[in-house]
């Protein structure tokens, strides 16, 4: 393939280094607000109320706005985006496993990332099992691609596309009844958080930011923001550098996730393979970013707090098997809750859909897991007679 | 007054909120009486709006500081 100067994947190093910054401060946001996925929908049943899922639905609606206007003015040039496809009950499987895991986990795909970039121990099991989890996709890779094509629910990507002449319509309805809701909980003040940790920013600040950076992304790199196939490179990568043989074989890794011409005429592909491309690019240096930006967060709230204390086993274990899920089933549904929540159901993909329904109850089923396998008595109390006590290390 | 010294720094969510509503119910009477208070020690910073949320909704009052690197809340009778 041949590429112009400074251009990898049809994207240009400025591109990424554009990215990288946008990781940055998302990193940084995400720490602040501890703006968790996992939380909002495990929330639901473990008791029975989440606040931060009404904070995500102002993300929806702000992402939805913007990619609207985005599209309507031209500066979305690939709409839907090569980085979406048709959902299939892969899908809704994938996206049950991913529920579960990212409970059990204790945070999502870019949970995980702000966590450990804060120090979080647990976290980092979690950013490993999600390598490996994908990793161990690649293992499998045919089988369950094959089954992905046979159960194709419907050929549309978007549900704009099913409904061509009402699209417009369908959207301004969603947009109009969207923001009647959020209004009503603004208005009984179910949307401010109080949170007493130093340095917190408004969970809302930080879902409308993370709606205009998702377009920033669109817009540098052709593609919404998207982050999980970065762990299938770093997979890739690792098996390239251990087992090469082995790695050659994988056809998983050769495969392109998307290969398409921008208007520009630059070839834009990408796929999970130990190579440049337009995802390294863009998701690598996405995923760098955020690390970064939470590291720089809690180190200036003296927060940061590697192997200070490290959390019970079973939470080790807890976190490290639901990576290995994480990794594994957003490899089945071909992304993860940041592409199909943060950025597919804004522009209503069907796949993001399909993928949020098998989620909801994963996630129940992994409150379940969590309460019953990981809250065991591993907790130690030290009874004090003094009233100052606390120190303990 | 005796101080219940719960230290959960390090652990994963939603262990924090779960494990500190364990201890207080298992405390519950003492806590009630105004003969002891819960003091959890957590570095999770979300712990610090689920934990007052919650037990400001079950009536006892609450108070979070800041430590070295961590946050001390301390959970008593109501006022």
């Amino acid at each position: 393939m041949h590429e112009a100067f400074g251009y990898i994947g049809g994207i240009s190093n400025s591109s990424g280094l554009v990215i990288f910054a946008a990781g940055i401060l998302l990193g940084f946001l995400l720490h602040r607000s501890d703006y968790c996925m996992a939380g909002m929908f495990r929330d639901i049943f473990l008791f029975k109320d989440s606040p931060l899922l009404r904070v995500f639905l102002i993300q929806v609606f702000v992402t939805m706005f913007l990619f609207y206007l985005g599209r309507a003015s031209g500066l979305l040039e690939l709409y839907p985006p090569p980085n979406l496809r048709e959902a299939s009950f892969i899908t809704l499987a994938g996206g049950f496993i991913f529920g579960s895991g990212m409970v059990l986990a204790g945070g999502c795909v870019m949970g995980s990332l702000y966590k450990m970039g804060a120090g979080n121990v647990g976290s980092l099991f979690a950013f490993t099992g999600l390598i490996i989890g994908s990793g161990l996709y690649a293992e499998v890779y045919p089988l369950f691609f094959n089954l992905h094509k046979d159960t194709i629910i419907v050929k549309d990507v978007l549900l704009g596309q099913v409904f061509s002449n009402g699209e417009d319509i369908l959207f301004i309805f969603l947009m109009v009844l969207l923001s009647l809701v959020i209004l009503g909980w603004i208005k009984k003040g179910r949307i401010y958080q109080k949170a007493y940790a130093e340095g917190y920013i408004q969970p809302w600040v930080t879902a409308v930011l993370l709606s205009f950076i998702n377009l920033l992304i669109y817009v540098t790199s052709q593609t919404p923001m998207a982050i999980s196939t970065a762990y299938a490179k770093l997979a890739a990568y690792t098996e390239k550098l251990f087992v090469p043989a082995h790695y050659t074989n994988l056809e998983f890794f050769r495969r392109l996730s998307y290969s398409v011409y921008s208007s520009k005429g630059n070839l834009i592909e990408g796929g999970p393979g130990a190579q440049i491309d337009h995802i390294f690019v863009v998701e690598i240096s996405l995923l760098m970013g955020i690390v970064f930006g939470s590291f720089i967060s809690a180190l200036s709230l003296r927060e940061f707090r590697i192997l200070k204390k490290l959390p019970p086993l079973a939470q080790l274990i807890s976190a490290f098997a639901g990576g290995l899920l994480l990794g594994f089933s957003s490899r089945m549904a071909g992304g993860c809750n940041v592409k199909f929540l943060m950025s597919g159901l804004p522009m209503l993909s069907i796949q993001a859909m399909v993928f949020l329904l098998g989620l909801v109850p994963g996630s129940y089923l992994g409150t379940i897991l969590f309460k019953r396998f990981v809250i065991g008595d591993k907790v130690t109390v030290t009874v004090n007679s003094p009233p100052t006590g606390g120190k303990d290390e | 007054m005796n101080n219940i010294i719960l230290d959960i720094r390090g652990q994963i969510c939603p262990a924090c909120l779960l494990i500190s509503l364990k201890e207080l119910n298992n405390n519950r009477e003492s806590i009630k009486k105004g003969e002891a208070s819960l003091v959890v020690l957590t570095d999770h910073r979300d712990a610090t709006r689920t934990i007052p949320n919650a037990v400001t909704a079950m009536g006892y009052s609450v108070n979070v500081e800041k430590k070295d690197g961590y946050y001390e809340i301390t959970i008593k009778k109501e006022r």
